[in-house]
């Protein structure tokens, strides 16, 4: 029997126009020796491989993306198995899983389109980039969402994402927020543990039971009597810190770890908060379903028994947290969840009451002058901070740095706007005024030019006349406590980009405030923020510390710092 | 009367699914099928869906049994029973054990 040869059209490959158009063109075949056919006088290097081309396989980029996804997924509460292959003809795909195996997330790249498939999708989204899928389902194939009443897409807060605009996200960040949407759309959410118990519609934010392998036992703590030794044990600490994938949720899902369950709710449903943000500024997810989060995210607070800021935050009254809590805790949020840390510190909080070892530091640091710091006062508690995520790599238990109560900050949402009523904010008043945006806030805090700000029950130094250099010294001598040091460290010092950086501030001559954070400091141009026009940036030194700052675009563009 | 039932662990299921993907692929390629060449016989938008099945990942959709165990030239009959052994093995194993036995 005769073996017929399958023709694929390929890019390169003439057309059909051109194929034997002359009719004095043949079309020879050549059968080896070993039975295999081939065009005659072609070679093999013409005809297509049997092997998939490994340069058809996922970028590095698209990989990096794509894990992102899958990390704050996890960050988020929803921890997800994740594959990927090659087909035999070389295009990738990639698959979100549940733990039970269920795919509800299918990506692929074929002929150079990208596709993602969904259960919760009337069709598959298509289009050349992660970016044109999103759009794809902005605009034709958001399914099953209940309608809140407005079918008017004008109407809708959709966030445009435009070159040079004022809002740029992560691609990744726009994908994850699209695949939480997809997620929390699941019919299959409330149907995951149907032996257990019955699921609610309003359990969106539960995930202790589809989250955790059956037999798997939490350890909760009381936060406030916890011994901060326990909670970042050897063993804890240490996988925090040996994996990136180590994260609060992954933590959280090995057999007897032992950690504060209302830390992890709050981590939890801060990666959740912020997809959602993103999620309903691009249009994919209705308000009511992350209004409808954030009340439960609130009464569990209420529940939990954090409320409030200042230090006698026990008896603070959530109600006027909650009358700002759309806006405000949006962006404080959004804040977080993109990096940009305005009450500085990071998650998990702990409150680790240990004594100040601040004598030797604070006659270090006297020469930033006498209204960074006080005779009286010493430096601010330190406390453990486990890292984040993608981030943090502080895991040593006797680093000292600077952070925040999260519960606190979750409740407190914009502090430095409630903390600046006066000078003295230990009891800050409730501030009543609306931040409606980012660079707002940063001015309400530079107005208030506030030198002691109170989240929860950590007192936090923040000053914005501080040099740059000074700030800079001032986290590097903080990394060895006790010990004196011989000398500030000079611009020489630095490394490159941190020196791109001081250099850059120098020559501007700008009004620049610096925000000292607990792994590096946030350094804001208040020309950049007064006239509405800010970028922000972040980068991590060869030493591990993060330098943000906001600023103008343009001045990053004249100094390369962004294309 | 019925064999004892132990529900399986994931790790079960996932090597379950891991072997009827082999199968699967074994099929197509009896059959001299690319997986492009099946998913468009089958209608599929995207014919990487076949690589995920082939590598373990998923299911045929129930009501398309029929229509795939044609496309792979297959009696439906027996291509739903060896997905059932894969997919639902302690139902395959109630419902066909005593044709095992023997």
């Amino acid at each position: 029997m005769a073996t017929i040869l399958n023709f694929r059209n390929k890019e390169r490959a003439s057309s059909a126009h051109d194929f034997l158009t002359d009719e004095t063109e043949k079309l020879s075949f050549r059968t080896a020796e070993d039975g295999v056919v081939s065009i005659g006088e072609m070679s093999s290097a013409c005809l297509p491989s049997p092997l998939p081309d490994p340069r058809k396989d996922w970028r590095n980029q698209e990989l990096a993306d794509l894990f992102r996804v899958r990390q704050l997924l996890i960050g988020a509460g929803v921890p997800v198995e994740t594959m990927r292959g090659i087909t035999d003809e070389g295009d990738p795909w990639f698959i979100y899983c549940h733990f039970n195996g269920d795919v509800f997330i299918h990506m692929a790249r074929i002929d150079g389109i990208y596709v993602l498939d969904s259960p919760n999708v009337r069709r598959p989204l298509r289009g050349a980039d992660f970016n044109a899928l999103i759009a794809d389902f902005t605009t034709d194939a958001l399914p099953t969402f209940k309608s809140t009443g407005d079918d008017d897409d004008t109407k809708r807060r959709v966030v445009r994402l435009e070159r040079g605009g004022k809002v740029r996200l992560h691609p990744s960040a726009m994908l994850a927020a699209l695949i939480w949407t997809l997620f929390l759309a699941s019919e299959e959410l409330v149907l995951l543990t149907p032996e257990d118990h019955a699921t609610t519609d309003d359990d969106l934010l539960d995930f202790s039971d589809m989250i955790f392998p059956a037999g798997f036992e939490i350890h909760t703590v009381e936060t406030e009597s916890a011994d901060i030794a326990s909670l970042t044990s050897a063993d804890a600490a240490k996988d925090l810190s040996s994996d990136i994938l180590n994260t609060e949720a992954q933590v959280q899902i090995r057999d007897g770890a032992t950690t504060g369950q209302q830390g992890l709710a709050m981590h939890q449903n801060a990666f959740a908060m912020g997809l959602s943000t993103i999620a309903i500024a691009m249009g994919f997810m209705s308000e009511a379903v992350l209004l409808d989060n954030q009340r439960k995210v609130l009464d569990g607070l209420k529940a939990l028994g954090f409320t409030g800021d200042g230090a006698d935050a026990q008896d603070a009254d959530l109600t006027g947290i909650a009358d700002n809590a759309q806006d405000s805790a949006f962006l404080a949020k959004l804040a977080e969840f993109l990096g940009i840390d305005l009450v500085i510190g990071d998650e998990q909080a702990e409150v680790a009451q240990i004594a100040p070892k601040t004598s030797v530091l604070q006659d270090d640091l006297t020469h930033l002058g006498d209204e960074v710091l006080t005779a009286d006062k010493g430096l601010p508690p330190t406390k453990v901070i486990p890292p984040s995520a993608f981030q943090d790599k502080n895991t040593e238990a006797k680093t000292p740095v600077e952070g925040t109560d999260k519960a606190s900050r979750a409740a407190d949402a914009l502090t430095p706007a409630k903390a600046t009523e006066t000078a003295t904010s230990a009891e800050a008043a409730k501030d009543s005024t609306k931040i409606s945006s980012l660079s707002e806030a940063i001015q309400v805090w530079q107005q208030t030019q506030a030198k002691d700000l109170h989240v929860g029950v950590i007192e936090i130094k923040a000053d914005l006349d501080m040099s740059i250099t000074d700030a800079y010294a001032l986290f590097t001598l903080r990394e060895t406590p006790g010990e004196a040091q011989s000398e500030v460290p000079t611009a020489s010092t630095f490394d490159p980009m941190s020196q791109r950086l001081i250099d850059f501030f120098m020559s501007k001559g700008s009004d620049i405030g610096i925000i000292d954070q607990a792994n590096g400091f946030l350094a804001v141009d208040r020309e950049a923020v007064k006239s509405g026009d800010v970028t922000y940036m972040e980068w991590e030194t060869d030493d591990g510390k993060l330098i943000g700052l906001i600023g103008f675009a343009s001045d990053f563009q004249q100094f390369d710092m962004i294309a | 009367m019925l064999a004892e039932l132990h529900k399986s662990t994931p790790e079960e299921n996932k090597e379950q699914r891991a072997t009827f993907g082999l199968w699967l692929k074994a099929l197509r390629e009896a059959e001299g099928l690319s997986q492009r060449d099946l998913a468009d016989r089958l209608s599929l938008d995207y014919y990487t869906f076949i690589s995920q099945l082939e590598n373990g990942r998923g299911k045929i959709p129930a009501h398309r049994y029929a229509e795939w165990a044609i496309a792979l030239g297959q009696e439906p009959k027996d291509f739903v029973k060896t997905l059932l052994r894969y997919y639902e093995p302690l139902t395959y194993q109630i419902l066909f054990e005593e044709e095992q036995a023997g």
